[in-house]
């Protein structure tokens, strides 16, 4: 220590802060056992000794063992409380880590595999309905190079969801989870190879008259929101709050009367006083104060 | 893993040279004052246990692991309070318990490191867009 | 292991205390927690805030994170009487030297991976696993003279799964999704993860980044193809 050096001490607490923010940490670390902190973790063990699911899990088990497990950790806590009266802050934190021991064994224990499986068989369902999704998906994409290679390859990605489906079948749906995994990996891969580095854009058109009223009713109503949204990040300042308002009702009159058009199957009409509408709101927007492109 | 143990007990002096430095300065004075974007309440259960509500601060954990780790391969739905955890999952190995375990992170004995919200929160995003919206501040 | 851990974290506090007094006689804001990376942060001249708190930017944004990065203990969710509150990371320590913007979290966590800075894990069970990156890029015109939406794949990538999005959230299929701005603000769709975690919804510039040439606008203003018909 004697020998201090700043430069030295700064490279090393920034290697140290390099690798604190590259690595995920420490195992075995915990809050310090102070008359505070072991305070209220007594607090916070007493009630999941009390009035938790695990306790719920325990006494709705009927487990005699588990029962008494639970009945000595609330010995233990209560013990831990004590020690804590008299002091002995590392004693009381023993004892509770302890009880919480004899809580976390009994209740994993209790539920097996219950838990896990239930887990388990949630994903596998969400899993599932995506990589029948990336299967399409790659059918759709590959029709494009129409390539007789895409299809076999389709078909080993059908074939392992069909395995993985049989494995479900019967309850293994951990395993099951693996193969859909490896119909997935098949997929994206492919998939990414017939699109890496493209640019696809979807432009507007507008079939009808009817779907472009549409689009801008949409449109319209956006422009509502985003001017609240405005007023909720800004606070313009009081003389523009008033016209703000009034343009606002303006914009609500528009878009009435481009309604009433469209209703009458006026939709030319409609669009036209629901540009307005929108131009003005746009305008309105950029009174409160936020940035709007374009 | 050596790395993260300096970084506990760096971490751990730093903390009173927080209180020796931080005294009436820079984020001193704030009456509106607001948490870290992201942070998620977690509040389905923590009131009627008497418990304090889980904050999850997810600043904090993307800068080690990416999204996809929770909520693809965890599978955390997207949704505040949407994964129905509870201690016996956490137990089990699921959610959080996936890596508080003492292996990948600290432990669950250390309740006041997640149950450290007021009480009475709701659960949810703290300060979303939408939320705001549907309620905007001062308003 | 324990004994030049302990070494190093005596040298860092030794270097804070030097760094804070240094802070101090240059008569700048005093930084709360004067970690190494804030140090780096004053060598590339990334300062949080500037001299005067009256005189900021956006004096009119009442945005209720106006003190970013607020210390957990006043963040206002955090009960400051917890004595847990008080060793969780402060988010302004994090951040330092982090590639900053003016929404959500003032993170750029797109520059901020990219450059390195940090690290985070793409599989729990293997720290040395590569994310799986594509890159294809969605562009969804938008009438009027908002830009048009870009939609990188590669920047999402860098983060997420493709099943996070793929079927949950979107249809994989250009243009198959109804996305209005109105479901964003309500957290539908890209507003599912913008204006939650991702970069916030105020910053329209980073998904309506491009432009409309001249010629698409006046096609844009022209009458659609039934007006033709
Ligand atoms: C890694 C974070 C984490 C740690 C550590 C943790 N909890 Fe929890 N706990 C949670 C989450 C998340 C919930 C769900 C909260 C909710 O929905 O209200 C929860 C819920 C609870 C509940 C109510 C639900 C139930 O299971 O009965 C109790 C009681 C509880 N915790 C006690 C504790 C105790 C005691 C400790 C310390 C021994 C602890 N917790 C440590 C995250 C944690
Ligand atoms: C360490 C695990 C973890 C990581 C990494 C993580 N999240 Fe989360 N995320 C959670 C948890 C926990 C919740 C709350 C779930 C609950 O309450 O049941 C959540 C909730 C969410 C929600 C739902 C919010 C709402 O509207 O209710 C979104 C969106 C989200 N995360 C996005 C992301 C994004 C984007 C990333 C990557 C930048 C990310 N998360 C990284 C754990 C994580
Ligand atoms: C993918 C792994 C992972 C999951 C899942 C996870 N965490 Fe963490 N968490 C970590 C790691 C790693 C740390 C850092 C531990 C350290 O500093 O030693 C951490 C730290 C924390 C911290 C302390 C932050 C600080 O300021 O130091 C809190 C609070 C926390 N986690 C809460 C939760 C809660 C609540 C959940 C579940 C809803 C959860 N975590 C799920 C990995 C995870
Ligand atoms: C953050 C969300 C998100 C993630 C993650 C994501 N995508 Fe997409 N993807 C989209 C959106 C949005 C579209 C455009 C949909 C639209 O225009 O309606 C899209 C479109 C697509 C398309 C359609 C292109 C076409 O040919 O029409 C494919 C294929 C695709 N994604 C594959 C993938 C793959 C493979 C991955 C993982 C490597 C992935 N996506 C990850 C959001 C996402
Ligand atoms: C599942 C979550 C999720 C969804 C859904 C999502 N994003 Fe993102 N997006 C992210 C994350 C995470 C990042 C990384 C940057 C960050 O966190 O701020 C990101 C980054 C971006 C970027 C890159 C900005 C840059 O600096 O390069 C753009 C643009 C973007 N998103 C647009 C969109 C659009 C448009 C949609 C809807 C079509 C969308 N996102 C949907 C999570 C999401
Ligand atoms: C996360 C990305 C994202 C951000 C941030 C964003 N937008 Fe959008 N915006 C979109 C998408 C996606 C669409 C739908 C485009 C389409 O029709 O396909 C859209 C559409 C729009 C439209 C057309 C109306 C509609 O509902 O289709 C307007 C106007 C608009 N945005 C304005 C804004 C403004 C103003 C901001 C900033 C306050 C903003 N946007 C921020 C993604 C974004």
């Amino acid at each position: 220590m004697s020998k201090f050096s700043p430069f030295r001490s700064l490279l090393a607490i920034t290697a140290a802060a390099l690798l604190a923010v590259s690595w995920p940490a420490a195992a075995q670390q915990r809050v310090p056992a102070d008359p505070a902190t072991t305070g209220q973790k007594a607090e916070f063990i007493g009630n999941l000794v009390t009035r938790s699911v695990s306790v719920s899990r325990i006494e709705g088990s009927g487990d005699a063992a588990a029962m008494a497990s639970l009945a000595e950790a609330r010995t233990l806590v209560d013990r831990a409380r004590a020690d804590l009266k008299r002091g002995a802050v590392e004693a009381a934190d023993d004892k509770l880590d302890q009880a919480l021991a004899l809580v976390n064994s009994e209740v994993r224990r209790l539920s097996g595999d219950e838990v896990r499986g239930a887990h388990e068989q949630e994903m596998y369902h969400r899993r599932l309905k995506a990589v029948n999704t990336f299967l399409a998906t790659y059918q759709r994409v590959a029709k494009e190079s129409n390539s007789r290679a895409a299809a076999r390859r389709a078909e080993a990605i059908r074939t392992l969801i069909g395995k993985a489906e049989d494995q479900a079948r019967g309850g293994r749906h951990d395993q099951a989870l693996e193969l859909l995994d490896d119909a997935y990996v098949i997929a994206r891969g492919d998939i990414r190879e017939l699109r890496q580095g493209k640019t696809l854009t979807r432009t507007l058109d507008f079939a009808t008259a009817g779907e472009e009223y549409d689009y801008e009713l949409g449109r319209n109503r956006s422009h509502f929101l985003l001017l609240r949204f405005a007023l909720s990040e800004k606070t313009p300042a009081g003389s523009v709050v008033g016209r703000i308002e009034s343009n606002r009702k303006k914009a609500e009159e528009l878009r009435g009367a481009a309604e009433k058009r469209a209703a009458a199957d006026g939709y030319p009409d409609a669009i036209d006083l629901l540009n307005q509408s929108t131009d003005l709101l746009l305008k309105t927007i950029r009174m409160s104060g936020i940035f709007v492109p374009g | 893993m050596r790395a993260s143990k300096r970084r506990s007990l760096a971490l751990g002096i730093m903390g009173l040279l927080f209180v020796a430095l931080s005294v009436g300065t820079w984020f001193a004075s704030s009456d509106d004052a607001a948490a870290e974007y992201g942070d998620v309440i977690i509040n389905n259960y923590s009131d009627d246990a008497a418990m304090r509500p889980v904050i999850f601060p997810h600043w904090f954990h993307r800068i080690r692991f990416r999204c996809k780790v929770c909520h693809a391969d965890l599978g955390f739905r997207f949704k505040a309070g949407g994964n129905d955890i509870n201690m016996l999952k956490i137990f089990d190995g699921e959610y959080c318990g996936a890596c508080h375990n003492g292996r990948i992170a600290w432990g669950v004995e250390n309740c006041v490191l997640c149950h450290s919200g007021k009480p009475n929160m709701k659960t949810g995003v703290h300060n979303s867009t939408s939320d705001r919206l549907v309620a905007p501040v001062g308003r | 292991m324990t004994d030049r851990a302990s070494i190093i974290a005596v040298l860092s506090a030794l270097a804070i205390a030097a760094g804070g007094a240094a802070l101090g006689t240059a008569g700048q804001v005093p930084q709360p927690a004067g970690d190494a990376p804030i140090i780096i942060a004053q060598a590339t001249g990334a300062q949080a805030t500037g001299p005067s708190a009256a005189n900021t930017f956006n004096r009119l944004m009442k945005r209720p994170g106006s003190e970013p990065n607020i210390q957990p203990s006043k963040d206002g969710i955090h009960d400051p009487a917890n004595p847990g509150t008080a060793l969780l990371q402060w988010p302004s320590e994090a951040f330092a030297g982090f590639p900053r913007t003016n929404d959500g979290n003032r993170v750029d966590w797109v520059k901020t991976l990219a450059a390195g800075l940090i690290r985070p894990w793409t599989e729990l069970e293997d720290p040395e696993a590569e994310p799986f990156l594509m890159d294809l890029t969605i562009v969804r015109q938008v009438k009027g003279s908002m830009p048009n939406v870009v939609y990188p794949h590669l920047e999402h990538t860098q983060w997420l799964d493709c099943t996070n999005c793929h079927d949950e959230i979107f249809v994989p299929e250009k243009g198959a999704n109804q996305i209005s701005m109105a479901g964003i603000l309500l957290g539908q769709k890209c507003g599912i993860c913008h204006g939650r975690v991702a970069f916030p919804i105020s910053d329209c510039r980073r998904c309506h980044s491009q432009p409309k040439t001249a010629e698409e606008l006046r096609q844009l203003s022209e009458k659609s193809s039934w007006a033709k018909q």
